[in-house]
């Protein structure tokens, strides 16, 4: 004690320290408050039409939903019956068969340009990594643009198909996973890479059963987070799959989807339609919630193991 | 009785640890050989002119102080210092009679021969105990499960882990403590059956009582695997190695071997005053 008070300040000086402290402390707390405040602020002004447009969507959207509306095809009404409006089966059914498809192709694809990625070192590696890049940021229009100039003549003679959907939902989902796949094999700590090597495996090895079931539950939150990017999407289908008022099984034929089956009923002309547009909008917000709750849980999982 | 008899006779003052001289500690067989090794990263040399043999059936520790360019020898052993982009060894390592640089074993089957544990344990987390053992052998082509299930037990048992976990050998290898899980990848190590086991500070995450664990597992280890040890404790190097390599910066801050002996020698009759200061204490 006693030889640290022989460095300390003088008594009087240390209580006009402690003195301004205390007097500042109260100047403290309230500037503290008032940003307190105005962050409050900030978030009531961002969750507000948050809110209600998640409240208005469940609202007039279970107002719609019944049995028949999940059930039954899309039908057109009529002047003598403006409520005939069926369902939205084709839509369901197109939206499963291409999205399905499309993740389903997206995902090897997906994953091998990211392990390849991340072993790519320079400039070629940095190159593509910058390219897949812009590709996520590319508004998803373009890759619609893309089908429907360049492979619908050529490829699709010209006719409406759900593989010319799939085509452009796979192209947009292939950089995410892609990139998801990349980030989430760099996240691996180096030293299992070195452990593996140090076993006299060879690096591919290493990649395959080392690097990417540690990584897995990363990747999947990507594929998962591209799942409900492209049943949401409707720019790149539009143009390309058609308006079938038919549940096609068959991903070849004209289609249906979700988004665009929205987009078409909000242009209708009768007042059902335009309301039965917020009854997918319901679907479609519960089967995103769905998605991305199951890509918490996994994460979450992963984290625990 | 004979406990506080031996205390008194230990008990006069030594700065450096007292190490029992037992002359003849490991074969005179060589199991590596360095001879002018170097080591530089993009030009920039990190260790310079190592000449030493590594002793079939001994326990060689590197010591000096930080930055003596220890860990980026041993790394050199097994070429796992490739991974870093620019680096370049020089001179001459020879495993029992092939050239590591020069061409004369694939480095994936060097590698296999010269096996590593690390300084933070790191089982593969998403193995189990059991695969863990296995990974090397199976990562090397080995897929009779006889040959696997035998390693199992074999690698666990010489890594003195087996009794604790041979009830769930199918439990995440993450569900063991710090200690059996470096004793795990200990036994992950032995289970390819490595000439020689590189161990960089294998004890610097565990607490007192794991490392004690280890370095006496290192005793009876010796007996089947030369061991070649980095260690930033001089007490440990002291208790565990047979052959002492004491390396420390130069002034351009590369890695010198300073003085290579006998442990014993190194630490009662250093024949350099450098070597004889850092066992004092007086750095590092």
């Amino acid at each position: 004690m006693t030889t640290m008070t022989s460095n300390m300040p003088e008594t009087d000086s240390r209580l006009d320290l402690q003195q301004l402290m205390r007097q500042k402390y109260r100047r403290r707390v309230i500037v503290g408050n008032i940003i307190l405040a105005f962050v409050m602020a900030a978030l009531v002004v961002a969750l507000i039409p948050l809110l209600s447009i998640v409240i208005s969507v469940i609202d007039r959207g279970s107002k719609v939903l019944s049995t028949a509306f999940l059930t039954q095809v899309q039908q057109d009404p009529f002047a003598f019956d403006p409520y005939a409006i069926g369902g939205v089966w084709n839509a369901i059914v197109g939206s499963l068969v291409m999205d399905g498809i499309a993740i389903g192709a997206a995902i090897p694809l997906g994953i091998f340009s990211g392990v390849i990625l991340s072993d790519a070192k320079g400039k070629i590696g940095t190159t593509i990594h910058r390219i897949f890049d812009v590709m996520i940021g590319l508004p998803s229009i373009l890759f619609g643009l893309f089908v429907f100039f360049v492979l619908l003549g050529p490829v699709f003679n010209n006719a409406y198909s759900g593989m010319a959907g799939v085509i452009a939902l796979t192209l947009m989902s292939i950089p995410l996973i892609a990139v998801a796949t990349e980030s989430a094999i760099s996240a691996v700590p180096p030293t299992l890479n070195e452990a593996g090597l140090a076993l006299g495996a060879l690096p591919s090895r290493v990649m395959w059963n080392i690097k990417l079931p540690a990584a897995r539950p990363a990747i999947l939150t990507g594929v998962l987070l591209a799942l409900s990017r492209a049943v949401g999407e409707t720019a790149p289908v539009l143009f390309v799959i058609g308006q079938s008022r038919e549940a096609n099984w068959n991903p070849a034929a004209e289609q249906s989807s979700l988004p665009t089956l929205t987009f078409q009923y909000l242009q209708g002309f009768f007042p059902s339609q335009r309301e039965a547009a917020w009854g997918i909008a319901l679907i479609l917000m519960t089967v995103v919630f769905l998605v991305n709750l199951t890509s918490r849980i996994i994460s979450a999982r992963s984290q625990r193991g | 009785m004979e406990m506080s008899m031996e205390m008194k006779e230990n008990s006069t003052i030594h700065l450096a640890p007292v190490v029992q001289d037992d002359a003849q500690r490991g074969s005179s067989e060589v199991a590596m050989r360095l001879n002018d090794v170097s080591v530089a990263f993009s030009g920039k040399t990190v260790v310079r002119g190592a000449t030493f043999d590594v002793r079939k059936g001994a326990v060689t520790a590197m010591i000096g102080p930080s930055g003596s360019g220890k860990t980026t020898l041993l790394r050199a052993l097994n070429r796992l210092h490739d991974l870093t982009p620019g680096a370049e060894v020089k001179g001459q390592i020879l495993l029992g009679q092939d050239d590591v640089y020069g061409g004369g074993i694939p480095t994936p089957i060097l590698r296999a021969r010269v096996g590593m544990v690390f300084q933070r344990p790191n089982p593969f987390p998403t193995m189990s105990i059991a695969d863990n053992v296995t990974s090397g052998l199976r990562f090397n082509g080995v897929k009779d499960k006889k040959k696997l299930e035998e390693a199992i037990e074999a690698s666990l048992w010489a890594a003195a882990l087996w009794d604790s976990v041979k009830d769930r050998l199918k439990a995440p290898a993450s569900t063991l403590s710090g200690g059996e899980q470096q004793r795990l990848c200990i036994a992950r190590a032995l289970a390819v059956e490595p000439d020689v086991l590189l161990m960089d500070e294998p004890t610097s995450s565990l607490d007192p009582i794991s490392t004690q664990r280890i370095e006496d597992l290192m005793q009876d280890l010796k007996k089947i695997v030369t061991i070649v040890i980095v260690t930033h404790n001089m007490q440990q190097a002291a208790r565990v190695s047979d052959d002492c390599a004491f390396l420390l910066m130069a002034e351009d801050r590369a890695g010198e071997l300073i003085e290579f002996a006998p442990t014993a020698k190194i630490f009662n009759d250093p024949q350099d005053s450098r070597t004889l200061d850092y066992i004092q204490g007086r750095f590092g």
